[in-house]
């Protein structure tokens, strides 16, 4: 669960550094976010992702590691497409509620 | 200077075209019926609703085996799959003297359901076998996936921007959206489209790729499949009658061999014969890797003769490869992930020869070979899956007790879908994709309807089982989907005509 | 535009294309055959891991050899890598002959 949440929310932020989408995604951010901060800090997150799935000695999450990167990047490109102006609130709502279950659970 | 094109990416991007078109319709069905057959325990389930008893699998396989001694003693071999979690019936493949037959046998009294029928093994070996004798059709469906495998290379290399592009999505902008699209679903599933090539053309590495086999063993096809699997023992026919002892005891001694793991294939070679063999496979279900264990028991002793637990690294790493093709390790989310990734690798060849076309009509009339590629598009990409939805129309509506009754359906299915052919041949495309979609929209709302359908869903319902229900549910989102297909088509035709006429007027 | 169109209906370049294409099939194929009896020789270990080793590396190598008969300089240049490859890996394999046992 942990990975799978850290996964989304470098891959938004790899998309957020681009050019194109820094406006959409991090509306008043911008200044704090650079597009080097965003970068790094997007591929370090999917690295760290990564690194939870390998260390959680089931083969099959690194399986499902691979298996979220299309949904992930699916998910946000569709909404770049689409409803651009709710890709971020999603991505805050998707956080909030997978911390909520995580610690609810 | 005798370059196909100018420029590296030119002649990938030249190179991916062809490639794709050669063989995108096969790879289309390929893809269509693997992405189907990750849910395929859920499809036989939703094929035959009234076979709901269940059993545990040592109780299961010996109904199975008491039956078969009854009615299929003289088989050369009867091929077993326990029930498990997702499926509740033994799947059965035995010969009464002929070819071999393939049956669901009822777990409590061993003898076949009354409804006769494939059920998800008809997309599972479409997918590999495209309804072909051996071995044409895993040689055609080994081409294609080789060209396919090409096809993703060259359209990596190709795409110029991968990473620039990567969350690009124009829509409603004629061949950019369509390309836009294609690289979307190709690139974003990236690992998984050449993790499902690769493995898949390794599953059929006997015939395709066996001289490796043929350097190290020449002939001797049985010492290689013995190095594979040195558990699974392989003797020929004594000549002899015997009884085969009870299977239960063998099924928990192989249980136990496994350190506690489930079984789940069982195979009973020569069984009315006094030197058959009864290898029990240990699950797929619980690591990656398929085939890691196996134990082997003389048939009229039960004595155990051959067993093997798997630790080299080169047979392991096989293993996993395989095993990552079936993904039959995969529950939960992660099969919903491969579901996904199937459907994205199926859409992206279809979009890509919705492409073709597109690319070549913006620029300038259709050619008559490319209007035969508009055609067969239609045909294929739509007749297909009306096909699969009158496979499972005629499951419901095709009596229980009908003779024959599962070859039936396969041939509904086969004509269906040549009939939508014919058709998409004959008229217009501007006419061909409506009409098509629309029936297919027809057969996926008709298919969880008709032949007491709803009744089979309350009945699902009542005692919680969602396999029905989510089959259901997913049969009308495609229709919709067919629907909202059946509208972008005929509301484009309409836009550019009223623009046509506009500037007519003007 | 008209120029390059009419070339590319010439029988020189659809020769130039039908060469290629047989390259980057049979020829990827022949070379992946001839790859995998290689690998499976030299493998260390039993003869099944060779064997395993060897059929992953064809598939791998077909794509490559495929790509390879299109960038090539010309078609000659196409099957001559073809050729070279596929007999290298041959004579590997026949020079390091059958595995014992």
């Amino acid at each position: 669960m942990t990975f799978a949440m850290l996964e989304f929310l470098s891959l938004y932020l790899l998309a957020a550094s681009m050019q194109s989408h820094r406006g959409v995604l991090l509306g008043g951010w911008r200044s704090i976010a650079t597009p080097r901060a965003t970068v790094i800090a997007g591929w370090a997150l999917l690295a760290l992702s990564l690194g939870l799935a390998v260390a959680s000695r089931r083969p099959p999450d690194i399986v499902t590691w691979f298996g979220l990167l299309p949904l992930a990047c699916g998910a946000i490109l569709l909404g770049l497409s689409f409803v651009p102006h709710l890709v971020r609130a999603f991505v805050v709502a998707g956080l909030v509620g997978g911390l909520a279950a995580m610690v609810l659970h | 200077m005798s370059a196909i094109r100018e420029g590296t990416r030119q002649v990938m991007a030249w190179l991916h075209g062809w490639t794709g078109l050669a063989l995108g319709w096969v790879l289309f069905v390929m893809c269509l019926a693997g992405t189907m057959s990750v849910f395929k325990p859920e499809i036989s389930r939703w094929m035959r609703p009234e076979a709901t008893a269940s059993a545990g699998r040592v109780e299961a396989i010996a109904a199975a085996t008491n039956w078969l001694a009854t009615n299929a003693p003289k088989s050369t071999g009867w091929y077993l799959t326990a029930p498990d979690d997702r499926a509740n019936n033994v799947e059965a493949t035995y010969d009464t003297g002929g070819d071999y037959v393939a049956r669901a046998l009822d777990p409590v009294s061993g003898a076949p359901v009354a409804r006769e029928t494939l059920g998800g093994e008809f997309f599972y070996r479409l997918h590999f076998e495209l309804e072909l004798p051996y071995p044409w059709g895993r040689w055609l469906a080994s081409i294609a996936a080789l060209t396919m495998l090409t096809a993703l290379v060259t359209g990596i290399i190709a795409h110029r921007r991968i990473f620039r592009d990567f969350f690009t999505f124009r829509p409603s902008k004629g061949q950019r959206s369509w390309l836009d699209g294609h690289n979307a679903l190709g690139v974003l599933a990236m690992p998984f489209h050449l993790m499902i090539t690769f493995s898949g053309l390794l599953t059929l590495a006997s015939l395709n790729m066996p001289w490796g086999i043929v350097a190290n063993y020449g002939n001797d096809l049985a010492a290689a499949y013995h190095d594979l699997t040195p558990g699974a023992v392989d003797r020929p026919a004594a000549g002899r009658p015997a009884t085969l002892a009870p299977i239960a005891p063998m099924l928990r001694e192989a249980e136990r061999r496994f350190g506690g793991a489930s079984f789940s294939r069982v195979s009973i070679a020569n069984p009315g014969d006094a030197a058959s063999v009864v290898t029990v496979y240990r699950s797929d279900a619980a690591q990656i890797g398929a085939t890691v264990a196996e134990v082997s028991f003389d048939g009229p002793s039960g004595r155990v003769i051959g067993a093997w637990a798997e630790t080299r690294p080169a047979v392991g790493t096989y293993a996993v490869i395989y095993g990552l093709h079936m993904g039959r390790f995969a529950n939960g989310v992660l099969r919903w992930l491969y579901f996904l990734g199937g459907a994205m690798l199926t859409l992206a060849v279809a979009s890509g020869m919705i492409l073709w076309v597109v690319k070549r009509r913006e620029r300038a009339p259709l050619s008559f070979g490319n209007g035969i590629v508009e055609r067969l598009n239609v045909g294929i990409l739509a007749g297909v899956p009306i096909g699969f939805a009158a496979f499972l129309c005629a499951n419901r509506l095709l009596p229980p007790g009908l003779i024959d009754r599962a070859q039936l359906e396969v041939t509904i299915a086969l004509d269906a879908a040549g009939i939508a052919l014919l058709v998409a041949l004959a008229v217009a495309p501007r006419l061909g994709w409506p009409l098509l979609l629309g029936v297919l929209a027809l057969l996926c709302l008709a298919a969880p309807i008709v032949g007491n359908g709803l009744t089979y869903l309350a009945q699902a319902l009542a005692r919680g089982d969602f396999v029905l229900p989510v089959t259901d549910a997913l049969l009308v989102a495609v229709a919709v989907a067919a629907l909202v297909g059946v509208r972008t088509v005929t509301r484009r035709r309409s836009d550019t005509r009223r623009t046509m006429r506009g500037r007519a007027m003007a | 535009m008209g120029a390059r169109a009419a070339e590319r209906r010439g029988w020189r370049y659809r020769g130039n294309v039908a060469a290629r294409v047989l390259a980057g099939s049979l020829g990827a194929y022949g070379v992946a055959a001839c790859l995998a009896m290689a690998v499976a020789r030299l493998g260390g270990g039993g003869r099944i891991d060779g064997v395993i080793a060897g059929t992953l590396c064809a598939y791998l190598v077909v794509p490559a050899v495929a790509v390879w008969a299109f960038l090539a300089r010309g078609p000659w240049r196409a099957w001559g890598g073809v050729a070279v490859l596929a007999a290298v890996f041959a004579a590997l394999a026949w020079m390091i002959g059958p595995p014992a046992r």
